[in-house]
């Protein structure tokens, strides 16, 4: 086990450390001098000299090769220095915490609602396999990965805020309502909206692996020996098909961050996806950096942690399981 | 189970049959855009934001474009976006894919390890910000699509490699001193072919919908060029007064991928009944 | 293992739907009962970037800095309105300019202010690091003002050569308190910027990036009392979902932004519509260090090719805006309806085209995508330019990014749509957008930048209207810039809110102690 997490621990590295430099070059490589961002007109009406353009230079880290710089960027990243917002001039890394909350309150609350709804569904499809229940459970979950989230989410606020006015149209809070009932109230859409996609991937997933248990000998057998299929199905079958939902939730975490952003755009939800689209249309690439590079590592400890609570939850599991599964 | 039978098993499928009849008209349409009497960019203020009518069949837009023939012209762009990041994501997924699978050692260890960064990095955010800084046209976008979704395809094609390096006939191939190149070629790759299908399948209902999010945020195909996306993109302004400009685009995308998410699925279980995953 | 886990789920989900319960019931009715009776709120697109008005110097930020800040006066076209000046006095020459404080002014944090404060804020602007000094109250014609404290209350600006409009220009002063940033005038990353720094009638509750900027009554205002308790901006982007949020009562106030959006409010019972010319010029305009220009025919190509009804008929609609013939707005002092805008002649365009090598050209055209009408201004240019052989690429850039990207000096780009505000003065906006201040990449012959000048030297209204006349005359032979449209500004208020006729300013309210609920 320990040896599992040392080398998965390693790796992770290694994978940051690559997005990093592709993170890194995407600003690098991009046309244009960064400079100009702060020293053009709309930024400034006032002509800089040659000296001040090279101390600005200077201050904001654009001297010397690629590596330096680099090496530059990444250290003063490590060490919390962000840099500064090329827009408003304030603290990229203030800014990102500030939204951070409400963006991964937003995937959590997501995440939470697609586990619990999966669960039954897919349980529910998968034992009563090719039956109408299943049809219509497989039929939904099938849209459910069809479905693109941006407009479901706009068809959402239509019905539900315009027409039947149950839930407010956007935003996170009522102004001077600091309740949280009222956060979950803005809530409630997002979340929904957010969590269709990975709830129809855990359904069909869980339904296949149900419908795998159920075909095992053990199964049969105890089914052939007289024991209800309800007992079996809650003493041995359940056990086998959640836990790989842990890895699941790992590995729909990627598909949760992008989609949380598509989301927070539609519902004008103030996180990471909305700083982050006004920070790409701005080139604002100190924003960008920074919040690439917090994406990568959310997304990364979330792998980890559940490739490593899988291990946890069944020491059958090591390194094996990695070869097999490619 | 031979190929005949394979037919047999997919046409008596309710459901492929249907999925199938769905695409292939939805390609004619696309195909068959020009028939229509409206020129999907044309503009015609006298008759904006009007609802539906004989004339109009799915009304117009804000500056009085026709919305059946633009949603028609946009299946175009979604297709060949869909289809053409498809290809690439195939050919570069199934080489990769191959060799690493059929090499092994440390070049398996590395591509996979590559394959494992790009699974590692939230794709869209990546797509957008690289997005502010290259051309905004069809080729970049479908470049960055495949950029992003060629791994999947490696996955599963070099696990499959795998399975197929042990089957006997590779094995007596390679004893008799056949190049690995020609092994590749001739023996590994057409067995992989049921694989390649099904991701081929989902690939472009992936394509499909993250090109419409891309179009949808603002950085798919250009202007006045409509996609799916981008003319949901437009549409949302209206929503309220002129809901069926929405609704349009929105039913195409979710038909579409449903059909090819459909597809995919019963291919799969047809081509290789074990795999249900 | 498995049980813990699942306990834990369980707990989760019960918590979640009881909150979610709770938040149902408790909600509905307490909050609209005090909503809408003495708050005003607000949509806007994005919150400020600063709460220092020098340095959110974008409509949208002024926006919603009106209640907070206040200027020292207004000069409307008949009226000087006082807001924190009491007076201000020209001398003979036309140099010194003595201008006086109310006695009774205070900041938001209570302390009082004075002419110290002015002076910073006038040191402020004059620091160039700042990026800010747009409005460039410091110079005249490049050369420095001097701002000299006379006593607590009284500063004298004495310029060094006669400018017209500095009378107005120094009423639009923002004013910034010198202790809240310890009299240093390297503002532009101060932490200040993001905390109360004003001295309007509402002062600052609550401000949060991306989501709402909450303003209260200031009980120690100097004018009359404020009636509304809070004025609320609240971060709602798009424009449907303002929608949504207005016939839900969330929001109070709706900038309408289009022609379908008038005719449906128009509809909704309790709502009151109000339209004001917004004073605003949405224009065209050639990137003039392009070589596609290099021949002027081939900007005579395009203006020639647009048909102006036409783009105004299908982008603003009925409502919305009409058709523009100046480059001063119909709210300008010195808008003068007689000039002659430019006229459809395809024939003579096309032939232009040829000669000029435009002609099966690609083009690229920039718009702000969170300014109304401006897609749809620019797929009509694009439609209507394919007559010509010229293909248009557009690219929409959203309002952070716009300016950065079209006021350069590249050449990667042609044109662009952008929009000024043109009220009142024609010497402060008009003549910065054309002149190189702002828009630095628009080719003015030196003879419109001398009448800018002249205009700018010369005290006497009749004068100052004859030479405007022909520098609006000039700028339209030069196709300088192609005014499309004036837009109308067009919101709608519950009909409980009174006091929203008597201003008649953009951005509105120019004093919200006006405003009042029913």
């Amino acid at each position: 086990m320990k040896k599992f997490i040392v080398n998965r621990l390693a790796q992770m590295l290694i994978v940051f450390i690559t997005v990093s430099i592709f993170s890194f070059s995407i600003i690098y490589f991009s046309p244009g001098d960064p400079l100009y961002l702060y020293t053009s007109p709309a930024k400034s009406s006032y002509k800089m000299t040659d000296e001040q353009m090279d101390a600005m230079r200077e201050e904001l880290g654009l001297n010397g090769n690629v590596i330096e710089r680099y090496l530059n960027w990444a250290g003063n990243m490590l060490k919390g220095d962000w840099g500064m917002s090329v827009s408003n001039h304030q603290p990229v890394k203030d800014q990102i915490m500030d939204k951070l909350p409400n963006t991964i309150g937003l995937m959590g609350a997501a995440l939470v609602l697609s586990v619990l709804a999966a669960i039954p569904l897919g349980l529910l499809a998968g034992y009563y396999k090719n039956r109408w229940i299943d049809n219509i459970i497989s039929g939904i979950s099938y849209l459910g990965i069809s479905l693109p989230a941006f407009w479901f989410g706009i068809m959402m606020i239509i019905v539900f805020s315009l027409h039947l006015g149950l839930f407010p149209s956007a935003g996170m809070r009522t102004v001077g309502v600091t309740s949280a009932a009222d956060v979950i109230r803005h809530a409630i859409l997002p979340v929904i909206v957010l969590s269709v996609n990975n709830t129809a991937v855990f359904v069909r997933y869980i339904r296949s692996n149900t419908i795998e248990q159920m075909e095992e000998e053990y199964v049969t057998t105890a089914v052939s020996k007289g024991v209800p299929r309800v007992q079996v199905m809650k003493n041995h079958v359940l056990k086998n098909c959640l836990l790989p939902i842990i890895t699941m939730v790992g590995m729909n975490f990627g598909t949760l961050i992008t989609g949380s952003f598509i989301v927070e755009s539609v519902f004008g939800w103030p996180g990471l996806g909305t700083l982050c689209m006004s920070a790409v249309n701005s080139r604002d690439y100190t924003m960008i950096m920074g919040i690439t590079m917090l994406a990568c590592t959310v997304l990364l400890i979330g792998n980890f942690l559940a490739d490593v609570l899988y291990g946890f939850a069944d020491p059958r599991i090591k390194q094996g399981k990695e070869k097999s599964n490619g | 189970m031979d190929k005949k039978a394979m037919k047999k098993v997919f046409l008596s499928n309710k459901m492929a049959v249907v999925c199938t009849i769905l695409v292939l008209l939805i390609v004619l349409a696309a195909i068959l855009a020009p028939l229509s009497p409206y020129d999907p960019d044309a503009s015609n203020v006298a008759e904006k934001m009007q609802g539906i009518s004989s004339k109009h069949l799915l009304g117009t837009d804000d500056i009085g474009r026709d919305t059946l023939t633009r949603t028609i012209y946009g299946g175009r762009v979604s297709l060949i976006v869909g289809f053409a990041s498809m290809c690439v994501a195939v050919i570069v997924g199934t080489f990769i894919g191959t060799i690493s699978g059929y090499m092994g050692g440390m070049v398996d260890v590395i591509l996979m390890r590559i394959v494992d960064i790009f699974m590692s990095v939230p794709s869209l955010l990546f797509i957008i910000a690289i997005y502010a800084f290259l051309p905004r046209n069809m080729f970049s976008l479908v470049g960055m699509l495949a950029f992003f979704s060629w791994t999947k395809v490696a996955r599963v094609v070099r696990a499959q490699t795998l399975t197929l390096k042990e089957r006997d006939f590779i094995i007596a191939a390679k004893s008799l001193g056949v190049s690995r190149g020609t092994i590749i070629r001739t023996h590994i790759i057409p067995n992989l072919m049921p694989q390649i299908i099904v991701s081929a399948s989902l690939s472009i209902a992936n394509a499909i919908l993250d090109e419409s999010a891309l179009s949808f945020l603002g950085y798919g195909v250009q202007l006045p060029m409509a996609s799916w996306g981008s003319m949901l993109q437009t549409a949302q302004k209206f929503i309220l007064h002129n809901p069926i400009m929405a609704v349009a685009p929105g039913v195409m995308i979710l038909a579409t991928v449903l059909c090819f998410n459909v597809l995919g699925d019963i291919l799969q279980q047809i081509l290789d009944p074990k795999l249900i995953k | 293992m498995k049980r813990k886990f699942m306990s834990l789920l369980l707990c989760a989900a019960v918590t979640a739907t009881l909150i979610a319960g709770c938040g149902k019931s408790s909600n509905g009715g307490k909050e609209t009962d005090t909503k809408e009776s003495d708050s005003l709120v607000m949509p806007v697109s994005a919150t400020v970037t600063s709460l220092n008005g020098n340095l959110e110097t974008m409509a949208e930020g002024a926006f919603q800095l009106a209640p907070y800040q206040d200027e020292l006066y207004y000069v409307d076209q008949d009226e000087t309105r006082w807001y924190l000046a009491e007076s201000c006095e020209i001398s003979e020459d036309g140099l010194v300019y003595t201008m006086k404080l109310k006695d009774n002014l205070k900041w938001h944090d209570g302390e009082a202010i004075t002419a110290d404060d002015v002076i910073f804020t006038f040191n402020c602007n004059l620091n160039t690091n700042n990026g800010a000094g747009f409005s460039n109250v410091v110079f005249v014609d490049e050369q420095e003002v001097k701002a000299e404290k006379v006593d607590e209350l009284t500063v004298a600006f004495t310029l060094p050569e006669v400018s017209a409009s500095y009378y107005s220009l120094l009423g639009n002063l923002i004013l910034i308190p010198e202790h809240a940033f310890d009299g240093n005038t390297d503002i532009k990353s101060a932490e200040a910027n993001l905390t109360d720094i004003g001295s309007g009638p509402y002062k600052l509750v609550e401000f949060k990036d991306g989501e709402s900027l909450v303003l209260e009554k200031f009980e120690d205002y100097y004018g009359s009392e404020p009636q509304i308790d809070k004025i609320i901006f609240k971060v709602i982007s798009d424009p449907s979902a303002q929608e949504v949020a207005f016939k839900n009562g969330e929001i109070n106030f709706l900038a309408a932004s289009s022609d379908d959006v008038v005719k449906s409010v128009n509809e909704t019972d309790g709502v009151a519509l109000h339209t004001l010319a917004e004073g605003r010029v949405k224009y065209l305009a050639w990137n003039k260090y392009c070589a596609t220009w290099n021949n002027r025919d081939a900007v005579k190509a395009v203006f020639m090719a647009l048909n102006q009804e036409e783009i105004v008929k299908g982008a603003y609609g009925d409502y919305m805006g009409k058709t523009a013939n100046s480059i001063f707005s119909n709210r300008n002092t010195f808008y003068d309806e007689s000039i002659k805008g430019y006229e459809q002649n395809l024939d003579e365009a096309k032939s232009l085209a040829q000669s000029s090598g435009l002609a099966g050209k690609t083009i690229i055209l920039h718009y702000n995508t969170d300014r109304g009408y401006m897609e749809a201004t620019a797929l009509l240019i694009q439609e209507q330019l394919k007559a010509i052989d010229v293909n248009v690429e557009i690219q929409g850039i959203d309002a952070n990014g716009f300016f950065d990207v079209v006021f350069t000096d590249q050449d990667d780009y042609e044109l662009y749509l952008n929009e000024y505000a043109a009220i009142g003065d024609p010497d402060n906006v008009v003549a910065g957008m054309l002149d190189g201040t702002w828009g630095i990449n628009v080719d003015t012959p030196q003879e419109i930048l001398d009448l800018f000048q002249k205009g700018r030297q010369t005290t006497d209204v009749e004068e100052r209207a004859a030479i405007y006349k022909e520098l609006q005359q000039k700028a339209a032979e030069a196709y300088l810039v192609y005014p499309i449209a004036y837009p109308n500004y067009c919101f709608a208020t519950s009909d409980t809110l009174e006091g929203t006729e008597d201003l008649s300013t953009t951005p509105v309210f120019e004093d919200y102690t006006k405003l009042s609920f029913k």
